[in-house]
């Protein structure tokens, strides 16, 4: 089980900031954790698949889709706050998301 | 000012999400929108109000929406080739077909729009009495779909892979929503309904294929300029007998797009360009993967049409 930190929650924000700002065309600046990403940024889930990918990688991640996506249904992550909040459980508990 | 850049271009369906500027670029490269509705207006009956109010995912009705897209389609086909664009390979996602046969020289503007008011009214009737459904499931892969549809419908097909992680299927209203729901239990991210109610891609619409096939005996149609990849069977098609053939199938068969891009990257794709309204090709290749860049309009305008 990885510890997460303030510096964790900051490093997972900037890089959603970033992923969002770049794929969405919209300034970082302009972003906020209340924003909705598929109704106010034109957001889609390929994107939460995308940032997935790159935390997968950053933090060697041992967790299946399925697993996200049980835990997402029981969980809905609409704002960005929200999937930054799922990420963190996500890099925290891996493929034990399952049962939460 | 002409540019001296290669691109393959490739045809969003109806129904993707509009970037929200499509009609602003339009105003500002052509002479306007309003010539291409003029000439659309003498060849089928256009909703104006709709095409112009750059809705394209609201799919109120399934023909204003796709006479919508291909009319964006058509029209940045015909920037992009005033730009200097050189065209190599043809692609085109589900109905995005038409626009793209159009960009080929295959029929004319109008003809185009007739021949997709024949394909739906005929789709239409064939499916008549009966509600079908379309759905689109995030993040189980190829046999966990498969499985599901095994597992709890019948009369569902995966009518369309769009990459490693989106599926597109249709079937049976009711059908569908089983499987919809089946997705979400077994760990789907995200699965649900489309708007679009013809049963396209599926052996529901079989039945409409030899009169389809009569209907477009009717237009004048040529063989290809350039290269056509079947979004079907990921073949080249140029002739017009082939063209044809590949309307027609269209209709029932179901495409791979994943497939159909892996072909494009094969065959030495660099420079894609999403040519019609939003970026919904764009947004499926985040999981294609391949040494290449794909531009939607947006991009190819910010790029000044040089691709760089």
């Amino acid at each position: 089980m990885k510890k997460i930190t303030e510096n964790t929650r900051a490093e997972v924000k900037d890089i959603i900031f970033d992923f969002l700002a770049d794929a969405c065309e919209i300034e970082k600046s302009e972003l906020n954790e209340d924003m909705k990403i598929i109704e106010e940024l034109g957001g889609d889930s390929l994107m939460f698949l995308s940032m997935l990918e790159i935390f997968k990688k950053k933090y060697n991640l041992n967790v299946e889709l399925k697993a996200i996506g049980k835990y997402i249904l029981k969980h809905p992550a609409e704002t960005i706050g929200e999937i930054i909040d799922a990420t963190l459980v996500i890099i925290e508990y891996e493929n034990r998301i399952v049962d939460m | 000012m002409k540019n001296n850049v290669m691109a393959d271009i490739v045809f969003p369906a109806f129904g993707a999400e509009y970037l929200g500027c499509e009609r602003d670029f339009v105003q500002q490269e052509t002479t306007g929108i309003e010539f291409y509705l003029q000439r659309a207006e003498k060849a089928v009956d256009i909703d104006k109000q709709f095409i112009e109010a750059d809705k394209g995912a609201e799919v109120y009705d399934e023909l204003q929406s796709q006479f919508a897209s291909y009319i964006y389609s058509c029209i940045f086909a015909d920037i992009i080739n005033q730009r200097g664009i050189k065209s190599g390979l043809v692609a085109a996602y589900s109905m995005g077909l038409y626009a793209a046969l159009y960009h080929c020289g295959v029929f004319s503007f109008e003809d185009g729009l007739r021949i997709i008011r024949d394909a739906c009214q005929l789709a239409q009737a064939t499916a008549k009495g009966k509600k079908f459904a379309m759905g689109v499931i995030v993040g189980l892969d190829v046999d966990d779909v498969k499985g599901l549809i095994s597992a709890h419908a019948t009369g569902v097909d995966i009518i369309n892979i769009n990459n490693q992680y989106q599926i597109i299927i249709c079937g049976p209203e009711n059908e569908v929503v089983k499987i919809i729901t089946a997705a979400q239990d077994e760990g789907a991210l995200k699965a649900y309904i489309l708007q679009i109610k013809n049963p396209y891609h599926t052996a529901h619409v079989k039945s409409a294929r030899h009169e389809f096939e009569k209907v477009l005996e009717t237009y004048s149609l040529q063989n290809s300029k350039y290269p056509l990849v079947s979004s079907l069977d990921q073949k080249i098609y140029n002739t017009r007998k082939e063209i044809i053939n590949e309307m027609v199938k269209n209709i029932y068969n179901s495409s791979n797009w994943y497939k159909t891009m892996e072909v494009l990257i094969e065959k030495g794709s660099k420079k894609i360009i999403e040519c019609g309204p939003g970026k919904s090709l764009c947004n499926m290749a985040r999981f294609i993967p391949g040494d290449y860049k794909i531009y939607h309009m947006k991009l190819v305008y910010n790029n000044n049409f040089n691709l760089k």
